[in-house]
């Protein structure tokens, strides 16, 4: 078995890549187990992981002469080293002391068929409706919404995490039949307002400007839009030719307000990365809440 | 036995097929169609809250003349849905009722595929207009791709003889015919099994017929 490696690391992730190559004539199965200090982010498709991935690492059955590469991401230390790293994995031993991987081979066994269900997700498309026909339907028709998307990302992009978010989503917010009034109304109005601010059309927010955090949320949406203004125009300069930079400094009314637009996009994404992981956490915060409402009834 | 009702177009009776087939079982029927749920609800949990990790299975059967597992009616709720957990939800229903059906959603997505993956076998359902077999067909692919064997298509709601031998030569399976009734269509809203309100109608004999081809499983025996 030929096997070498590579690591990235890079904002508090490291990516490990790995080739394996079966040199022999039998199949042969290989595990890939990861050294690093942290869990195992495998590769997801819709959201589950990949067949044969697992916490640690990854098992994986290679045809004769099959080459295969793999690679998986690990949260790490931030403040660690920075910079790519390469080796090659001699015979059968790779304990060398930098490795990220060990990789042995295993035992051919019949439990790398994965659960019908995981493997028909990865298959098929999402089931999800998208969040912007939620908070249509279910926000106009039903009154009420609840949505675990706090931060509006909706999308494709986002499912690998979604079940995590949803499945500490407390009771009271999307049960269509609990009669929980104004509350679950009032979070539905603060949700849609964060949602719609992220492209879903700002009409929802003006109509649904019933309560005092929508307020914020306007003037979050405001923010958004200037900064997307300013990304745009950046992206139109980037890699420009000389005509479409003529252009774009026309459109700005001469050079000196594109002065600095380097220093303040690179602002920009410093905020809303920082914004981001917050709105995210809070969300997670959120959701992880459960206010024992029908307890405290009783009790009262 | 994990029974999953399916047919690739909404509107051709899988949910009253499921209802009345789970009747004929005497097994609970799951009602899986996530975005538009049919069978009726109640208050309480749901399979929703099930799948996303609020309530067990088990909490949310609704007993009646057929045990039902209802579903919520939000979209919001089926957003919130996490499929990986519907395997070992129903193979609890199952260790408990012995007997399950699913009433499975339209299409080829997640929420249509999971369930064909999880069951043991199933039915398709099939109006009996030309146009409606071609999404039959996809619906029997993805059943053979996530490996549920096909116990028979439904022809539902038929008014002349369909051409049954091209229909089961296209799904590669037996199929029953399950005549127009008025009292099938209703079954489900009253909750009146047509096997228990006409037994001795055509469709009930169908109905029957169908069950009967389902593989053997305890609750069959003790008929």
């Amino acid at each position: 078995m030929e096997r070498s490696w590579s690591i990235d690391r890079a904002a508090g992730i490291a990516l490990v890549r790995c080739r394996l190559h079966n040199d022999r004539d039998v199949p042969r199965k290989v595990r890939v187990e990861s050294l690093l200090d942290g869990p195992v982010l495998p590769p997801r498709r819709n959201g589950v992981p990949e067949a044969g991935w697992d916490r640690s690492g990854v098992t994986i059955q290679l045809d004769p002469g099959e080459r295969r590469a793999v690679g998986f991401a690990v949260p790490t230390d931030p403040n660690g080293p920075i910079g790519s790293n390469e080796g090659v994995g001699p015979d059968e031993s790779t304990d060398q002391d930098d490795s990220p991987v060990a990789i042995t081979e295993t035992e051919p066994d019949d439990t790398g068929t994965a659960a019908g269900g995981a493997a028909a997700i990865r298959r098929l498309g999402t089931h999800r409706p998208p969040a912007d026909v939620v908070a249509r339907i279910d926000g106009d028709v039903t009154g009420r919404g609840g949505e675990c998307d706090v931060t509006g990302r909706g999308g494709e992009h986002d499912r690998s995490y979604r079940s995590v978010e949803c499945g500490m989503t407390p009771k009271a917010e999307s049960d269509a039949d609990e009669s929980d009034g104004a509350e679950s109304d009032e979070a539905e109005s603060n949700e849609d307002e964060v949602r719609d601010g992220n492209g879903a059309g700002g009409r929802k927010a003006e109509a649904r400007a019933t309560v005092s955090d929508s307020i914020e949320a306007d003037r979050i949406e405001e923010w958004l839009d200037t900064v997307e203004a300013r990304i745009e125009r950046g992206e139109r300069l980037t890699g420009a030719t000389l005509a479409e930079a003529t252009a774009e400094v026309d459109d700005a009314g001469g050079l000196e307000p594109l002065l600095g637009l380097d220093e303040r996009l690179a602002d920009d994404a410093t905020l809303l990365r920082r914004f981001g992981d917050r709105m995210t956490a809070l969300a997670t915060r959120a959701e992880a809440t459960d206010v024992p409402i029908d307890a405290m009834e009783e009790l009262a | 036995m994990i029974l999953s009702v399916t047919g690739g177009k909404g509107g051709v009776g899988k949910t009253t097929m499921a209802y009345n087939v789970a009747a004929a079982l005497d097994a609970v029927v799951v009602d899986a169609d996530l975005g538009m749920a049919d069978l009726p609800g109640r208050h309480g949990p749901d399979l929703h809250d099930v799948l996303a990790g609020r309530a067990s299975i088990t909490e949310t059967l609704r007993s009646g003349p057929v045990d039902i597992v209802p579903c919520g009616r939000t979209l919001t709720g089926a957003r919130a849905c996490d499929l990986t957990v519907l395997d070992g939800a129903l193979r609890r229903l199952e260790r408990e009722h012995e007997t399950v059906v699913v009433d499975c959603p339209a299409g080829r997505r997640a929420d249509a595929g999971v369930p064909l993956a999880v069951a043991d076998a199933c039915l398709i359902v099939v109006s009996p207009q030309a146009f409606a077999l071609a999404d039959a067909i996809r619906t029997r692919e993805l059943a053979r791709e996530l490996d549920a064997g096909l116990v028979a298509g439904v022809i539902n709601r038929t008014v002349e003889q369909p051409p049954t031998g091209t229909i089961a030569d296209t799904l590669g399976g037996p199929v029953e015919v399950v005549p127009a009734d008025p009292r099938v269509g209703r079954s489900v809203v009253e909750e009146r099994p047509v096997i228990e309100s006409a037994p001795d109608s055509a469709a009930a004999s169908a109905i029957r017929a169908l069950a009967r081809r389902v593989p053997a499983t305890r609750s069959l025996d003790r008929r």
